[in-house]
């Protein structure tokens, strides 16, 4: 287990953005059948997904989540040092579409931006990595984490085990280098040994020049190379064993219990996932707070998605200790424990807005 | 404002290009192919133990796949641990210097006893427009092997960002801005193109003055015996300087070819006929972003230095349909 701490890092800020729009599960019916939907509902959860509009990226709702975070916080701007921006859906190949948040956010010029490209971990990854760089900074220096993905977008539009699963959002998490802070610890691993488990074939530099049309797969769906494939048992054979695993030995490398958290944000795989996490490891069900029932999976955003339905309407200060667990395409799987102010959590906000 | 990257020490540099006249990877290459060739060398020589590398990053803009990331599949080639922090960063021109601050990041923050920074383009599988510079961009993948120490000098590291220009190096296609519906209804993506890119010369131009000013270098570049490494076009900031930069800083101008990775060419380069045991250097790189950043640090001249050329290609990357 790979594991790192701090113990001069605050989480000063939170901000989701939601699309304006959902789509309802039970739409599907005349694509899959009754049949497959309810199937499909009692198995995941899922009742209805958020969902971009197509010419909204992943870095608009970044955007939107990011001027939310600065203007009802009342950031100072010229501390922002670093602008991470973690998706699978960026704006272009190059250059990182941190550097397209940057300029929308009026930032200044003495700031690091790049993007990172990881799913359902993304969080984690990008929380430990954005507080490793501050170390590195003056006191005060703040660093601006930007998660979002627009999951739809590179899914098959018959693939039923994908296309109603996965939702749309994005996120901004202001972190800051202080004196003193309580501590943030984090826990890793990876496993390419399994990278095909999730996986989108082409549209990059490897399998060049597919052709982009869809034809019938051993499942019966019909994909091109471009559409992204999960194996289905595989991936869920990880996220109710070596998900879990992690957990379990990065609370005893603590020496807590789950009585020690007041929340579980866990990534919204599934709620059939999720209610195996809570009986392997002990944890009340009422410890992990849902939102895929009415938003999906929403990858790399899930985690601030579940703090901010949560606190984002809190009025008071209180300082829960909570348990955050991202997990999936890599195979990539981290787990972190935080003490989170629900005052800097903001309430959801939701937009269509595109940004050129 | 400068950042301090302390308790680090570069132990190890590796280069590998496609074995081709043209300086081209061949049809089934990647970057990642040509990064992994150099990493393989350090790691077989160096008889580091998997477990001792706590973290790779893979920066580039040619990754193998949309996803996962392209540190994933070189942590199975690497045949490294599960203990470990592994992804992708989207830098190219910049990845030299960006590199070395994440896994100093990453280093210094977790359990580990080194990291792996990789990086590597193929701009050859691109569509290029008749701009001459970025036509005569080769392909290549490097590593940095980084482990701690109490002893070394820290690295001192400034930003430049000008973000208002974030389009003037740009690779169109392959994301997900202005996409285009693939198929009937879904997805919407550009993913099937390679992108072309568009370098507009005169703000890239106009930038590195502003970043030449603004990171200070002119003053950096007076302190004695210090080298430097450099993507930089040096003979436009000498002719604006007035002729002022010293010879060693024209000298720096080797080979712009290798875009991102020239600093790390000259560094090897600087290590194979240097007399110094230690060399104090001095990288400025620019790139997309539009981002330009200035590195000072030290390397001991003895480090393993590598420099290799490979055709081998990773077949069992090349995956389709039922997988």
């Amino acid at each position: 287990m790979r594991t790192s701490h701090y113990d001069n890092i605050r989480i000063a800020g939170l901000s989701v953005c939601l699309p304006e729009q959902t789509r309802e599960v039970d739409s599907y019916v005349q694509v899959f059948g009754k049949e497959n939907i309810a199937k499909f509902k009692k198995m995941t959860g899922v009742n209805s997904v958020s969902r971009a509009l197509p010419e909204q990226t992943a870095s608009d709702l970044g955007i939107e989540a990011s001027k939310n975070l600065l203007e009802k916080l009342d950031v100072d701007k010229s501390k922002i040092k670093i602008v991470v921006f973690v998706s699978q859906k960026p704006n272009f190949r190059l250059p990182s579409s941190a550097y397209f948040i940057h300029n929308h956010l009026d930032l200044n010029s003495d700031c690091v931006c790049f993007d990172i490209n990881l799913a359902c971990s993304g969080f984690i990854y990008g929380l430990n990595t954005v507080a490793g760089m501050l170390q590195s900074y003056d006191i005060e220096s703040k660093a601006l984490l930007v998660t979002a993905d627009t999951s739809i977008k590179s899914l098959a539009p018959n693939d039923r085990t994908m296309s109603m699963l996965f939702g749309d959002s994005g996120s901004a998490c202001l972190l800051s280098k202080t004196y003193e802070a309580p501590e943030i610890n984090f826990a890793f691993k990876s496993d390419g040994y399994r990278f095909k488990s999730i996986i989108t074939p082409a549209g990059a530099y490897r399998n060049m020049g597919k052709p982009l049309e869809r034809v019938k797969w051993s499942d019966d769906i019909l994909r091109s190379d471009y559409d992204t494939h999960m194996k289905g048992m595989e991936v869920f054979g990880f996220s109710i064993s070596d998900v879990p695993a992690l957990a379990k030995e990065f609370l005893q490398y603590l020496d807590k219990t789950p009585e020690d958290y007041e929340l579980f944000a866990l990534h919204q795989a599934n709620k059939y996932i999720l209610k195996q996490f809570s009986r392997k490891m002990n944890v009340p069900i009422g410890k992990i707070h849902l939102v895929l029932d009415r938003y999906g999976n929403n990858s790399s955003n899930s985690i601030p998605l579940v703090l901010a339905d949560i606190y984002g309407e809190s009025q008071n200060d209180a300082t829960p200790n909570v348990f955050m667990s991202g997990f999936g395409a890599g195979l990539s799987w981290a787990c972190a424990e935080a003490v989170i102010n629900k005052k800097i959590i903001l309430e959801i906000v939701k937009s269509n807005r595109t940004y050129e | 404002m400068s950042c301090k990257l302390e308790y680090i020490e570069i132990e190890a540099l590796s280069f590998c290009i496609p074995d081709t006249s043209s300086g081209k990877a061949v049809k089934e290459q990647t970057a990642s192919d040509l990064a992994f060739q150099a990493a393989l060398k350090i790691l077989e020589t160096d008889n580091i133990v998997p477990e001792e590398i706590g973290a790779i990053i893979f920066l580039s803009s040619t990754p193998d796949y949309r996803s996962p990331a392209t540190a994933m599949v070189l942590q199975k080639r690497l045949e490294l641990s599960l203990d470990l922090i592994a992804f992708d960063v989207n830098s190219s021109g910049n990845a030299f210097n960006q590199g070395i601050q994440i896994g100093h990041s990453l280093l210094n923050s977790s359990n580990s006893r080194y990291v792996l920074i990789l990086y590597g383009e193929t701009p050859s599988k691109r569509i290029y427009f008749d701009d001459k510079e970025s036509k005569s961009l080769r392909d290549y993948g490097a590593a940095i092997l980084i482990g701690g120490s109490e002893s070394g000098k820290s690295m001192q590291l400034d930003f430049f960002t000008n973000s208002k220009s974030w389009d003037a190096i740009l690779v169109k296609g392959g994301g997900y801005k202005n996409a285009k519906p693939q198929g009937e209804e879904l997805p919407y993506s550009n993913l099937n193109d390679p992108g072309t890119l568009h370098l507009d010369k005169n703000r890239v131009e106009d930038f590195q003055i502003q970043a030449f000013k603004n990171l200070g270098v002119l003053s950096k570049i007076k302190t004695p015996g210090i080298h430097f490494i450099s993507n930089f076009n040096v003979k436009l900031l000498n002719e604006l300087t007035s002729n002022s930069l010293t010879e060693e800083f024209l000298k720096s101008e080797l080979s712009n070819e290798y875009a991102g990775a020239t600093p790390q060419i000259q560094l090897q380069d600087l290590i194979n006929t240097s007399k110094e045991h230690k060399l104090n250097l001095l990288s400025i790189n620019y790139g997309e972003g539009l981002l330009a950043s200035c590195l000072s640090f030290e390397i001991k001249s003895n480090i393993l230095n590598f420099s290799l050329k490979s055709n081998l290609a990773y077949l069992e990357g090349d995956i389709s349909h039922d997988l």
